[in-house]
Formats: C-alpha cells, structure tokens, sequence
C-alpha cells in the first residue's frame, strides 16, 4: 500500500551563485524544461497549492526529505522551501539549489513543485527567515514543517520568525530526546498562538487510525458502560514513541474527563500515570518495549467490576493491520487495515487541513497536565 | 463524567458528519453485476483505506446457490476485476470473514426469518448494535415484494431515537413514469420511514458534482455572476461513447429521456441552478433543489417543436471500427423508435433565471464519453476588443468537466504577445486528478458511507422524484400523441442529428465542442 511517487526531478544547471540568483534561476529552469520536452504539442501546466517551508538542523536530516519531497508533490504540489542549517553552501556561508517536480499527464506535463534549497553555516541561521520572507508565492498558504529534531521553540528567534510567515506549523515529536521537557515546552507555544495559527503534530495524525477504533470499538452502542467504568489501561511501544504515547493518553483524558492524580517513572523502561474521576480510579501502565519501531504496539483497556471484568486489546499485527483480541483470547478476532503511514503522506495530507484541532489541543493541554504532577 | 454516556466522546474530531456507524449491510441482488461491479469493489476499498466502521458485516441475499465461501470467491473475483485499487493479498483475509450469504427467494416469506436469524447470528459475532443498511440492488419489479416482506418480518425498525436504524438503499429508475414512481414511492413510504430511504443517484457521488456547490459557494467571484444579468446560456451535456451493450432489454423500454434526464441531469441542473442554501444539511439542500424542480418551465404542445430533439443512432464508427445502428443491436426490435440522444431547451422560470435558456442534450454513441455542465457568460459589448463584426470575441466559458477527467476550466480573452494588438482565448484548466494527485473515490463508495452515516444530502427525496416526473412526462406524452413511427437518426459517432443543431442554433448559439 505504500504510495508510489510518480513525479521526476528536473535540475539542469541548479546550483545557484547568490540567493539573488533565485527566481531568475527558476525562469531559467522554466525555459530549458520547456525546450528538453521539445514537442511542440506539449501543454505544461503549473500546479501550485502551497507555500512549503522544510526547516532541518543538518545536511542529514535534508537528505532523508530529499526522496519525501516528491510524495509530498505529487499530493499535494507547492513551493517547497528547504532550509538547511550546517548545511555547506559551495561558496561563502548561505547558498541556494534549485529544481521543478514534474509529472507526466495525458497531454503534456505538470510541474507539481519549485524547491529551493537553501544551505546556510551555523552562524548565518539567523538570515534565513529573511530569504525565505522573498521567495514565498503571494496569495498562497503557508505551512512550516520543522523537521529538526529539537523541540521548536529550543531554536528561539530563527523558529518565532519562520513560524511568523506560516499559517500551519507542523512537528513531529517521535523521537525527541527529552519527551518531558518538549511536550511542556511546545504546549506552552501552542497555547500562546490564541488561535493565530494552526499548529499540528505529526504523531496525532498518525494514530488517527487508534483513535478511529478504539472510539469505535468502545462505543456506548457497541460496548455499553465501558468508558464510564475503565480502571486500567496498559500501553506498549517502541523505542521514542514515549511522546506520542503521552498525547495519546492526553486525548484519553481530555475526552473522558479525567483529572491527573500523579504519575511516575518505575524504571527506565516503565511508568505509570494515575488519574480520577468522580467515581473511578484510572491507571494507566507504559511499557517501553526494548525494540521495534517508535509505534504503539499494544493497548490493553480494562472495564467493569471484579464480578463482571472486560477487556478488549488493541495490538498492532504487523506495519499494516491492528487487530482485536477480546476477552481471554490471545488470537485476533478482527483485523483492520491500519498501515503505518510514511512522513511524507502524513505531511501532504496535513498540508490540505486549514482548522485548529480543538480534540488535539485539549490533548496537548492534558498532556501539559500530566506533565505537571509527573515526577521523575 | 455523566454516569452513562449516550454520545461517543471519543469520536470527536474524527470526521463526525461522515462517521459511519456499525452496521450490517444486506444487499438484495447480492449476485448480481451490480454488486459484483460497484458494491462489492467499493465496499472493498472503503474497507482497505480504513474508512468502514470497525464494526461492520455484509450479508449478500440472492436467488444464486451460494454459500459464505463461494460468496468470499465472488467477491473477490468482483474486486480483483473492478475495483480502484487492487486486491491487496495482507488485507483480504481480514475483510472477506465480514461477507455472509443467504440463499433465498425475495418472495417467500420464510426467507425473511432465516435473514432475521442469519442477522441476528452476525450481529452477536460482530458487536454490531442491530443496525442495517437494506441495498435494493434489484430490479424494479421486486422492489415492493421485498419492502413488504421486510416490514412484515419485523426487520424494519421504527426511527424513535432508540431502536437501532434500518435504512433501506433503492437504485434508479424509480418507477417508469409519475404514476409509477408515485405507486413505488407509496410502496416505501408504506413501510419505511422517509429518513430511513435513501433513492441513490450515483452521479451525485462524483467528485465534480459535489464541487458544485463548494465552487458555487466557497468563491465569492462566481456567485455575483450566476445570473440571468451576466449568464448568457448553460449547457448540460452528458454523452457517452458506448452504445446499447447488454442492457437493451431494459434501455428500448426506458430510453434516454427516461435514463439520463429524468434522474442524472434534473439532479446537476438543480445544483447548478439552486439558491444558496444556507446551511449544509440534507433537507435544507434538498428543499433548495426541490425548488428549481418547481419553477421548470413545463414543456407544452405549442413549444414542443423548438424545446425537444430526440433521435436514434444509426451505423456508423466507434475508434475506427464499424458499430452497428441502434436497431441492429442485440435485444433491439428492429422497428423500435426508442431515442438514444435527447436535445432539450429549459427554462427556469424564477427570479435569477428568468430567460436563460439552459441547454442540455445526452446520447449514446457519441464520439467520446465526456459529460460536462457549461456555463456560457454574456459577451463584451461590441466596442474596443470586440469590433470585428466577423469575428467576435468568443465569450468567458466555466466548464465543469463530470467526466472522464474530472475538474474545471474557464475561457478567458488575453493578448497575444507583440506589438499587434491581438485577442486570443485561453483556458485556465483545473483538474482533479493533477491537482490533488490522490484517487478520487467512486461514487458509489461515497453514497454507501454516507448512508451509513445516516446524511440524505446526495440522495434524492419523494418530491424530487415525483417532480422529475411530472416534468418528463409532458414530454413522454406528447410523444406518445404523436403516432408516427419515425425518429430522425444520427450517425453513430457524431454529435447528434441535424434537429439538434438547429434547436440551438435557431437562439443564435452553438453547442460546444467537447
């Protein structure tokens, strides 16, 4: 099920001599893509839904995008915007690449992206928020996508300002190296948006597909009194997917009301967290697998009294399918489609969303609860 | 937290209106080509992208000797064959346990106690809630017959804000004429409530169609303009390549008027011509079109002559190879005069329409499958660029492409670059499929989850129906006043008969070229 990109690159004499050279550079591109189709008939259109705007804290991160950038064209074509601190400019300290994405039609071809590279050294990050401001196409959106593994507001100045230009932020906090501190960090910039921009996480969407069934699954119709009597929930995930089980727990709590009690680390591998309502306790028990991918791999919801105990468990199968195993089962009774999305999909189909999120906001705030009566 | 909870609050933010509710799909006809081509692939899909509730089942109900695992097979080969995606060989073993089949014949009333068992059976199996979704994808004949035995099987259950719903799914063509349509309606109504019945229209689950409204009023520009002020004329046309295939038996009895216009091109006539709606909610929408529906300026012996063109394709060419006329197609009586290609000028006799002509013309074998909605603006006065007597300025055109590519383009006037002051029209081209790169769904994959979802928007209602109707059949009888057993022809492979260009030519307009 893994998409198939069908858009190819074009980049004849890309590398650019100043950040000056830029826009002429892409007429250039413009005119040589046009005289290497040489067929007259040819229509070539432009495509352009979006301004995109990748930021990236080294030339490695960069290289992992270059190949998402295509899927991301192809869904969704834009202006994409690379930037790259510690990048190696060829010469002096900020340089720039140029290219055109373009795919095939039934009669001629589209140019479903501009990308410009922009590398600057360490010490010049500060200009790049000023070159990207001239090369934003008018009368477009705007989405930041912050690739660097920091949480964003760790980068100050150079974050605010690009963060400025979009209308959309997107991060992603898989694999962030200290979860505690970024999920506080990043909640109270979100918070102090007042509805300005939309701020969206990579993580949220990718369990969209958790939500969907275990809001499904659990429902009043299907499984009465479950969600007012859960006692205990037990999560297990990979290697940095903590973050995303945090939120995940956030939106537990945000929907069913729940007030966060305490939660606490019991080893390097384990936590658990406690929250109350009027009526119930709630625990809810993380388990850090020691291998796998940063995914959640196994959620398990416990419900009703000592006399008449309920269980349904969520496990992801394989990279493709969840299943459900009921009861005293150990078999899944029913699988679903659920396949690990790529970045790159998850992006391009964020890019097309132009609302806040109020549900993952309210579980970010959660989060930020959570975070509150945590002790390490 | 409330001490039980009645609306889900985990299903917040995910997509509410359209969230499809654990349900059992029972398709009537659930051997036939219509599951096995649309239903069945389309089910499929939904389920392969995640979009069918988790809690969902199948059971196919049919005349055919099957039994659950030769029903897996006939799926599968349905899907391996018509569907958007292919078969996905890691996914397949987990949807085909949610399909059942139950042998049976639609009128014994037996049947329906093992199909209330049989549910009961798969619903305990898989936590689904008694809610049913009954697909009528059978021929018009039965629809009563099994309506009525549904009722009295007590499988239809009452819409009082606690039962679980039973909504009841029924295929084009309703009825044959008003009288008819009006006898079905009342079948229904006898026994199902009018927000349990959802009367599909497939063509109102294509992408475009839909994004007639949301051009319509999403964009300020357009709608200032959509009026009898500033449009000249709109053309509806909806052609297709194809001639008769396998389905004369049915076509020679229903032709195109009642095949395409009576249903598809009242139902995009209505989008295109309706007020603002000003909420998005089924009624509201429906009521709207309801309207258009009303203000049709009925079709008269005294007008009938420049308002109506049908015709017959005769032989001629499809990509180069010889087709035979209508008359020589299988399933055909060689003296039919049923029409292949209807022509027609309407007017929407209302305030925002008031005298634009609405042109719509439809046919089979024609020279390539293209169904499009255009709409023609006024002409520039005739002084600075539009001088020239002999060559006007052609005018701006917004054309909404259903099909085969779906999307929109406007025809503008720009100079041509130089020194000479030269006009010269250009196309801003939008399309679907480019733009968006993703795969649209069919239609049929929208319209099922949406009745899952318990939203009518894109269904059609009673009154529409039964206006549709009365408007068709002024046109069918005068026909069939007219006693002659002569139908002009056309040749297949070409855009109609001479009739229709003059019925459009005789206003000074041309249709256009697709």
């Amino acid at each position: 099920m893994e998409k198939h990109c069908v858009s190819k690159v074009f980049t004849k004499d890309s590398r650019l001599a100043s950040i000056a050279d830029i826009e002429p550079g892409l007429d250039r591109l413009w005119g040589q893509f046009n005289q290497d189709i040489n067929d007259s008939n040819a229509v070539i259109m432009r495509a352009c839904m979006s301004n995109l705007i990748i930021y990236c804290d080294t030339p490695q991160e960069a290289e992992q995008i270059n190949q998402e950038i295509s899927v991301i064209a192809d869904e969704h074509p834009a202006r994409v915007i690379l930037l790259i601190e510690n990048g190696k400019p060829s010469n002096g300290s900020i340089g720039a690449d140029i290219a055109l994405y373009y795919t095939p039609l039934d009669d001629g071809w589209q140019v479903c992206a501009e990308r410009i590279d922009i590398r600057a050294t360490s010490a010049m990050k500060e200009r790049l928020p000023y070159v990207t401001r001239t090369l934003l196409v008018g009368d477009l959106p705007t989405t930041l996508w912050w690739v660097s593994q920091r949480p964003a507001p760790v980068a100050g100045e150079v974050f605010y300002q690009l963060a400025e230009l979009a209308n959309q932020v997107i991060y992603d906090n898989v694999g962030w190296v200290n979860p505690v501190q970024g999920v506080a960090m990043m909640t109270r910039w979100v918070e102090a948006q007042q509805n300005t921009q939309v701020v969206h996480n990579l993580a949220w969407r990718r369990f969209t597909y958790w939500r969907k069934l275990i809001g499904q699954v659990l429902d009043p119709q299907v499984a009465p009194g479950a969600l007012e009597k859960l006692h205990s929930i037990e999560v297990r995930h990979g290697p940095h997917a903590l973050a995303p089980t945090w939120l995940l727990t956030g939106w537990l709590a945000s929907r069913l009301n729940w007030q966060s009690v305490d939660g606490k680390a019991l080893s390097d591998s384990e936590l658990i967290w406690r929250f109350k309502t009027k009526t119930q306790e709630i625990k809810i028990h993380v388990v850090r697998m020691p291998e796998g991918d940063p995914l959640i791999y196994r959620i398990l919801f416990n419900w009703g009294s000592k006399a008449e105990p309920n269980r349904i468990c969520f496990e992801r199968v394989d990279k493709e399918r969840i299943g459900i195993v009921e009861a005293l089962s150990t078999i899944p009774a029913r699988l679903f489609t659920a396949q690990v999305p790529a970045r790159a999909e998850l992006v391009a189909a964020q890019l097309a969303q132009r609302n806040r999120d109020k549900i993952f906001e309210s579980a970010l705030k959660a989060s930020q609860a959570m975070t509150a009566v945590f002790q390490k | 937290m409330p001490e039980q909870y009645t609306e889900n609050p985990l299903t917040a933010g995910i997509n509410i209106k359209h969230a499809p509710q654990p349900c059992t799909l029972v398709i009537f006809g659930g051997g036939g080509d219509l599951t096995r081509r649309k239903l069945l692939p389309a089910i499929y899909n939904q389920g392969l992208e995640g979009e069918l509730p988790a809690n969902f089942a199948v059971l196919g109900f049919a005349i055919e000797a099957m039994d659950d695992e030769e029903y897996r097979k006939f799926a599968r080969k349905g899907v391996e064959e018509f569907s958007r995606q292919p078969l996905d060989a890691n996914y397949w073993p987990g949807f085909e346990r949610c399909l059942h089949y139950l042998q049976g014949s639609f009128d014994n009333p037996d049947i329906y106690n093992k199909l209330k068992e049989r549910l009961a059976e798969i619903e305990g199996n898989f936590g689904i809630p008694g809610n049913r979704v009954f697909y009528l994808a059978i021929p018009p004949a039965l629809i009563e017959t099994c309506v009525c035995q549904l009722k009295a099987a007590g499988l239809v259950m009452p819409v009082d804000g606690n039962s679980p719903f039973s909504r009841i799914i029924v295929e084009k063509p309703i009825g044959k004429d008003l009288e008819s349509a009006r006898k079905v309606n009342a079948t229904l109504s006898d026994n199902f409530d009018e927000q349990q019945i959802y009367r599909i229209d497939h063509y109102l689950g294509k992408e475009t169609v839909q994004n007639i409204l949301a051009m319509r009023f999403a964009n300020s520009i357009f709608e200032p303009l959509w009026n009898s002020k500033y449009i000249d004329h709109v053309q509806i046309t909806v052609a297709e390549a194809e001639g008769v295939g396998t389905r004369a038996g049915y076509y020679d009895k229903a032709g195109a008027l009642r095949d395409m216009i009576q249903n598809h091109i009242l139902q995009l006539l209505t989008l295109i011509a309706m007020e603002p709606p000003w909420i998005m909610d089924a009624d509201v929408i429906r009521d709207h079109r309801q309207d258009i529906l009303n203000c049709l300026r009925p079709i008269t012996a005294e007008n009938f002559d420049q308002h109506v063109v049908r015709a017959q394709y005769g032989p001629g060419f499809h990509h180069g190879e010889d087709v035979p006329g209508y008359r020589r197609e299988n399933g055909v009586a060689q003296d039919s005069i049923t029409e292949t290609f209807v022509a027609l000028k309407m007017f929407i006799d209302n305030w925002r329409w008031s005298g634009v002509p609405f042109y719509i013309r439809t046919g089979k074998r024609m020279p390539k499958r293209a169904s499009e909605i255009a709409i023609q603006f006024k002409s520039v006065p005739p002084i600075l660029f539009n001088t020239s007597h002999d060559v006007p300025l052609e005018p701006n055109v917004l054309a909404l492409s259903i099909q085969p590519n779906e999307g929109l383009s406007l025809r503008i006037a720009t100079k041509l670059p130089g020194v000479k002051l030269k006009i010269f029209p250009v196309k801003m081209d939008f399309r679907y499929g480019a733009t968006f790169g993703e795969q649209s769904p069919e239609a049929y994959e929208r319209l099922l989850l949406d009745v899952m979802a318990g939203d009518a928007t894109l269904f059609m209602r009673r009154d529409s129906v039964e206006s549709s109707w009365a408007w068709i059949d002024n046109i069918l009888n005068l026909w069939s006043s007219n006693r002659t057993r002569w139908i002009p022809e056309y040749a297949a492979g070409t855009w109609g008969p001479i009739e229709a260009d003059r019925l459009i030519e005789s206003d000074n307009r041309q249709w256009r070229m697709l």
